[in-house]
């Protein structure tokens, strides 16, 4: 193999590169060729030494960064996806603000008031008894035993909402998140 | 040598030596395999990788025989790799080291 013909099989092997990357690899080699002959080099000796051409072929396919082993594909796919739908995205942002002011807004606005209620009832629970304990302090009026254990009774009912009230808080920013998301999904149009 | 071995140094070696001083593809292929047998051919891909990564940059320069030559030379960043690449090396080799004396002092 001389070095004609090994720059041609190079090439044969890298043919699915941007040419002018191609250009600039294949001179990389060209000039290889020409400082081994300044050297008093042979072409087959040179030959030797890099390497058979599919296996540098292979190297170079593997040092390439990713997006430009394909660049062809790639940039023109990406602006097929992007350029002809912002008047799209508007649309469909507007649309979406007004479904969401009409239909969503209203239940979700009366879900965390609920939602806040809830822990007004649970303190109100949780402190009910301190009211039975004043009024026996006053006006002597009820049973202390039972009031104690009546307290113990409501403060754990108080704390057990609490707890169970958390976890619904967090489920209901989960959703709120998720719904925002897809919100913003389909504006982008990725959904 | 193995394959693999060489395939991990070799960045670190062509590091090191374009900071000794600049060189073009062909005296670095040499410098290397004096020492170290590659295929010379894998040397342009690696040289392509890391100037797109920009650990080094190329200028061309007239020679006085054949065409103008393709000069490697480090950038501030290749450094900064470069240093890291030694420090990592020696950990590494320090480890395999240790590791052979203990196999060698075991016999």
């Amino acid at each position: 193999m001389n070095k004609q013909q090994y720059l041609n099989e190079l090439r044969s092997h890298l043919i699915s590169l941007n040419p002018q990357e191609l250009q600039e690899i294949l001179y990389d080699y060209e000039e290889h060729f020409e400082n081994a002959k300044s050297d008093g080099k042979s072409e087959l000796e040179v030959v030797n030494e890099l390497g058979a051409p599919s296996k540098v072929a292979e190297e170079i396919m593997i040092e390439l960064p990713k997006e430009s082993q394909s660049s062809v594909e790639s940039t023109t796919s990406q602006n097929e996806k992007r350029s002809p739908n912002i008047v799209r995205n508007v649309l469909i942002a507007i649309a979406l603000i007004f479904i969401n002011l009409i239909v969503v807004v209203g239940p979700v606005t009366a879900i965390i008031s609920v939602y806040i209620s809830m822990y007004g009832v649970a303190i109100s629970i949780g402190l009910a008894p301190l009211f039975g304990f004043i009024q026996l302090g006053l006006y002597g009026v009820g049973n202390f035993f039972v009031l104690l254990f009546s307290s113990i009774f409501s403060l754990s009912l108080a704390t057990l909402m609490v707890l169970g009230l958390i976890y619904v808080g967090k489920w209901i920013i989960f959703a709120i998140k998720k719904y925002i998301h897809l919100n913003i999904q389909v504006v982008k149009g990725e959904w | 040598m193995n394959a693999q071995f060489k395939k991990g140094v070799l960045e670190l070696c062509v590091l090191m030596l374009i900071n000794q001083k600049d060189q073009y593809g062909y005296e670095l292929a040499q410098n290397i395999s004096k020492n170290i047998s590659i295929a010379e051919g894998s040397l342009y891909p690696l040289l392509r990788r890391l100037t797109k990564e920009e650990y080094c940059s190329t200028y061309l320069a007239e020679s006085k025989e054949g065409p103008p030559r393709k000069y490697y030379t480090l950038t501030h960043k290749g450094k900064v790799h470069m240093n890291y690449l030694i420090e990592e090396w020696k950990w590494f080799s320090g480890y395999v080291d240790e590791l052979a004396k203990e196999v060698s002092g075991g016999e």
